[in-house]
């Protein structure tokens, strides 16, 4: 995944002209992003239907608005907000939410995993747990910082929250995920007792 | 003081990746690298981490396959190219009404300039005729033989 380190020379200079018009360097900046906008849209719909729906959204927004990115802060920043928006905006309507977390209850993840029968048990639960139990910004927290290496400032400014906030809801991510992740493991616990 | 091992599975759930590595100066860090239990944990929790980012990825791989950022285009604004024309060709016929307020003779429109082209351009190729109550009335044929475009005007 990508960070916000990433940026080689070759990008900074695809962006650039990207921001003036050139509309080979947008298509080559979007598509360098596109993986990164898809996890982004993944996280924060907990669905692939509408995460999809997500991403298209939120390209469009970004072919209409890169003239007005003033890299006040960076593109990942910057695409991250317009996923988040476009997130928002799907979910601004409580049922959709509630009727994209059913789908995913009633299996619909099931053809999106690789995940073979030996891990079956152990990753389902996990990533169902990581996108039905989290809210939105424990969830966003936790990618950025603990599952792609953003800083946790970094992280915090892309989902636009005060840092010592962010920071709340990381730790709550982290504590949630893994005290049900060492429950599952007894084994690893047990000398504790 | 030593760090117990309770207290440092407290911490591990909530210590940031590094220190789960061992790396760094904490004492959560030092515990995790010389207990053996406690690293097997920190271990396990940052292999199920990994796993539970690997499987993010693969389902975010999955989200249409066929998208290209180059297919996505912002679409002109249909109601321009429809509307433009169409409000050209009739500031051009109002130009064009009878003075005289008896007059019922059909006044032919002019040509629709170059740029009005499809729809409007045939739309404008219409009547103009004057009612009994002075209304000001363009007819306005289409090319489907079906749909005639009346429009009254004051």
């Amino acid at each position: 995944m990508d960070g916000a380190q990433d940026h080689g020379d070759g990008l900074e200079r695809w962006i650039a002209a990207a921001r003036v018009g050139d509309r080979e360097a947008l298509d080559r900046v979007l598509r360098h992003y596109l993986p990164a906008v898809r996890r982004w849209a993944l996280v924060h719909t907990g669905d692939r239907d509408d995460a999809e729906d997500v991403v298209q959204r939120a390209l469009m927004a970004a072919f209409r608005g890169i003239r007005k990115f003033r890299e006040e802060s960076s593109l990942p920043t910057w695409l991250y907000r317009i996923t988040l928006n476009a997130s928002r905006e799907l979910y601004r309507n409580r049922k959709a939410r509630t009727r994209a977390l059913e789908r995913y209850r009633r299996g619909a993840e099931d053809e999106a995993g690789t995940v073979s029968e030996e891990d079956d048990s152990e990753l389902r639960p996990l990533v169902r747990k990581f996108l039905e139990e989290l809210t939105e910004r424990q969830r966003g927290m936790m990618d950025l910082v603990d599952l792609q290496g953003y800083t946790p400032a970094e992280a915090a400014e892309m989902l636009g929250l005060n840092p010592n906030t962010a920071r709340v809801h990381l730790l709550r991510a982290r504590r949630h995920m893994r005290a049900s992740l060492l429950a599952r493991k007894p084994h690893v616990l047990e000398d504790l007792r | 003081m030593k760090m117990r091992c309770s207290e440092a599975v407290e911490l591990l759930l909530e210590a940031d990746v590094a220190e789960l590595d061992g790396t760094g100066d904490s004492a959560l860090a030092a515990h995790v690298r010389r207990c053996d239990p406690c690293r097997a944990r920190a271990a396990q929790i940052l292999s199920v981490t990994g796993d539970l980012s690997d499987a993010l990825d693969d389902l975010a791989t999955r989200i249409a396959p066929t998208l290209d950022p180059a297919d996505v285009r912002v679409r002109p604004r249909v109601h321009w190219r429809v509307l433009v024309p169409l409000a050209a060709a009739g500031i051009g016929a109002l130009m064009l009404l009878p003075k005289g307020p008896d007059s019922f003779a059909p006044v032919p429109f002019a040509e629709p300039p170059a740029w009005a082209s499809g729809e409007a351009g045939r739309v404008a190729r219409g009547v103009m005729v004057q009612s009994d109550l002075h209304e000001k009335i363009a007819v306005l044929p289409t090319q489907n033989p079906d749909i005639t475009v009346v429009w009254f005007m004051d």
